[in-house]
């Protein structure tokens, strides 16, 4: 029998996945699909409590997440396109001229 | 003007939205206008243009807030109106107005104006959104709102070699800290059912903290420290301040965190009231209040040793405004009604001090220097009246008396004093920012010793036009103004806050 508990496990490997694709990968493309799947997570965990406490609050609230995603997506790869355009590279490696 | 009103009609939602559709409004008639325009009108005079309309948008938003606007909440809680949040809201949208006015200095504009002007309105209208929250589906949607706006609007000057890297890496923090944000918030709700935050506190009362929840706490505070900008999430506002148009980078310092500290007040009062835990004595007990404790203390120590070392002004007063941040957490931290008020208070105080001096940069950069301690040298010969506004702004910031700045503070710390059985976690917190704001003098004090003691690289007068002068003056004058009678003003919001 599949209940809470494996749904938020699996929510919460796929947000360490994302984080983690996030911090060590080096593509800007890869990172930004590791933040994707940290906000799709949280959709899974949203849902999955939403499935188990009988309320519908957190499945009306992935609609509107899923749109703001897709929101994000525009304005993400509009700037990676700017960037590549600018300095024809996608690598994190190469934009180094802002200092901490 | 004071009937409470659950909305049920759409005749009600609008009501109650008001100014909020005024704003949404205005910015699609400003894309229309510069859609219509381009290219058949001068740049600057389209820019003027629309620049004045985004000021009448917000003027007469803030003409419905001030003058007719009912209490109330929309669908139990998804958007609701106070007085407290139309006098957030009144600030907010002076404090955009301004970040407009700055921008119509600007001689030589850069291109896609209207698109300019509608993103600066929407991030106001997620800001506006986000004072009205209390539900944490509008506070996400709200924060998100903002977010993308501001991060386009940091990239927009594409001409600049960094401005496209500087948007891109706001972006990616950002994108991260909403995140964090979003599984958190499914964690309490999970934990308690609810998405409402009165609902949410229903709930909590009398429960004892569970891991889950204390868990999905802190993943949503991390995403409001990073938008107020405290440590240690601040690694985007030093970049952000320095590339982004200067209109931007003092919206981003003002508006947008006044609807920040404001948030997370409402969110952390209102939702999780039981759970602040102590900070009493030695023996402090967990809850939200040792976690915001530790972000004020290490945004006030790394905000303010961080800005001792820079070279660039701008990335000098990210840092000084990471440790602002620091300071007003206190205000948040004090469980009475004057905390937020005057958390509040302090941000829309310090944000109009930060506009003028962002405003006195931008005219120094357009005279063709760089933003680093060499271009306020000799500033008292070049313009004695700008330096003495200079002064004045700089001055506030520092907190000395008798400026709006020193006044913001006092009300902070005596708040946080007044703590009933004067937690000595409280105490400290406040000696250590009475600390910090001696340190902070270094640097503030080292501006002005720039702008009057040295002697200047470049001579010739400074150039700047009507728009930016009068935006310096009027900031100066107020940080004094304010300063000499805050009576009424400061009064209205501590009452507002505490109904």
């Amino acid at each position: 029998m599949i209940g809470l508990e494996q749904y938020l496990i699996v929510s919460a490997l796929l947000f360490s996945l994302g984080m983690m694709g996030v911090i060590l990968r080096r593509n800007l493309i890869v990172i930004y699909m590791g933040l994707e799947l940290m906000l799709n997570a949280a959709n899974l965990a949203l849902v999955s409590f939403s499935r188990f406490t009988d309320t519908i609050d957190g499945q009306v609230m992935v609609f509107f997440v899923i749109t703001v995603a897709a929101a994000e997506v525009a304005v993400g790869l509009a700037l990676i396109v700017a960037l590549y355009r600018k300095r024809q590279t996608t690598e994190v490696g190469d934009l180094t001229s802002l200092k901490l | 003007m004071n009937q409470l009103i659950q909305a049920a009609t759409h005749g009600d939602i609008l009501k109650l939205t008001a100014p909020e559709c005024i704003l949404v409004v205005t910015a699609l008639v400003a894309l229309a206008v510069s859609f219509a325009f381009n290219g058949r009108m001068e740049a600057l005079r389209l820019s003027r243009t629309l620049s004045w309309l985004s000021i009448l948008g917000l003027g007469l938003a803030s003409g419905v807030l001030l003058f007719n606007q009912p209490a109330g909440d929309v669908l139990g809680g998804l958007f609701y109106t106070n007085d407290a949040c139309r006098m957030v809201k009144l600030g907010i949208a002076a404090l955009g107005a301004a970040s407009i006015w700055l921008h119509m200095g600007n001689q030589r504009p850069f291109p896609h104006q209207g698109e300019f002007h509608a993103l600066l309105l929407l991030a106001m209208v997620g800001m506006f959104l986000l004072v009205g929250a209390d539900h944490l589906l509008m506070i996400f949607v709200a924060l998100e709102l903002t977010a993308l706006s501001l991060y386009i609007l940091t990239g927009f000057e594409k001409s600049k070699p960094v401005a496209t890297q500087t948007a891109l890496k706001y972006f990616l923090i950002g994108g991260v800290s909403a995140a964090f944000v979003l599984y958190g918030f499914s964690l309490i709700y999970g934990m308690t059912g609810y998405l409402s935050l009165s609902d949410i506190q229903v709930a909590l009362t009398g429960k004892p903290t569970d891991p889950l929840l204390a868990m999905g706490l802190v993943m949503s505070l991390i995403g409001f420290g990073f938008k107020i900008a405290a440590a240690p999430f601040h690694m985007w506002a030093p970049d952000v301040y320095q590339v982004a148009p200067t209109p931007v980078a003092s919206l981003i310092a003002s508006a947008s965190k006044v609807a920040g500290f404001f948030v997370l007040g409402r969110f952390l009062w209102g939702g999780f009231g039981g759970f602040e835990g102590s900070i009493h004595g030695w023996h402090w007990s967990a809850g939200w209040m040792v976690v915001l404790g530790l972000l004020a203390c290490l945004s006030m120590i790394i905000g303010n040793l961080a800005a001792l070392k820079q070279s660039n002004i701008r990335r000098l007063l990210a840092y000084s405004a990471v440790a602002h941040s620091g300071y007003a957490l206190l205000g948040i931290l004090s469980p009475s009604s004057s905390g937020p008020a005057s958390a509040a208070f302090y941000m829309i105080t310090y944000g109009v001090s930060i506009i003028g001096v962002f405003g006195l940069l931008h005219v120094l950069s357009q005279n063709g220097q760089a933003s680093d301690w060499r271009a306020l040298e000799g500033l008292r010969h070049r313009s004695p009246w700008l330096a003495a506004c200079f002064m004045l702004l700089v001055l506030s910031m520092a907190g000395i008396p008798p400026l709006i700045g020193f006044l913001g503070k006092f009300n902070l710390f005596i708040s946080a004093l007044k703590t009933s059985g004067n937690p000595l976690g409280l105490i400290l917190l406040v000696a250590l920012a009475l600390g910090a704001s001696a340190v902070s003098l270094y640097y503030y004090l080292g501006m002005l010793k720039a702008a009057f003691c040295k002697d200047a690289t470049q001579t010739g007068t400074i150039e700047a036009n009507g728009y930016q002068i009068s935006l310096i003056i009027t900031t100066a004058l107020i940080t004094i103004l304010l300063g000499v009678f805050p009576g009424t003003l400061l009064a209205r919001f501590m009452e507002a806050f505490a109904s």
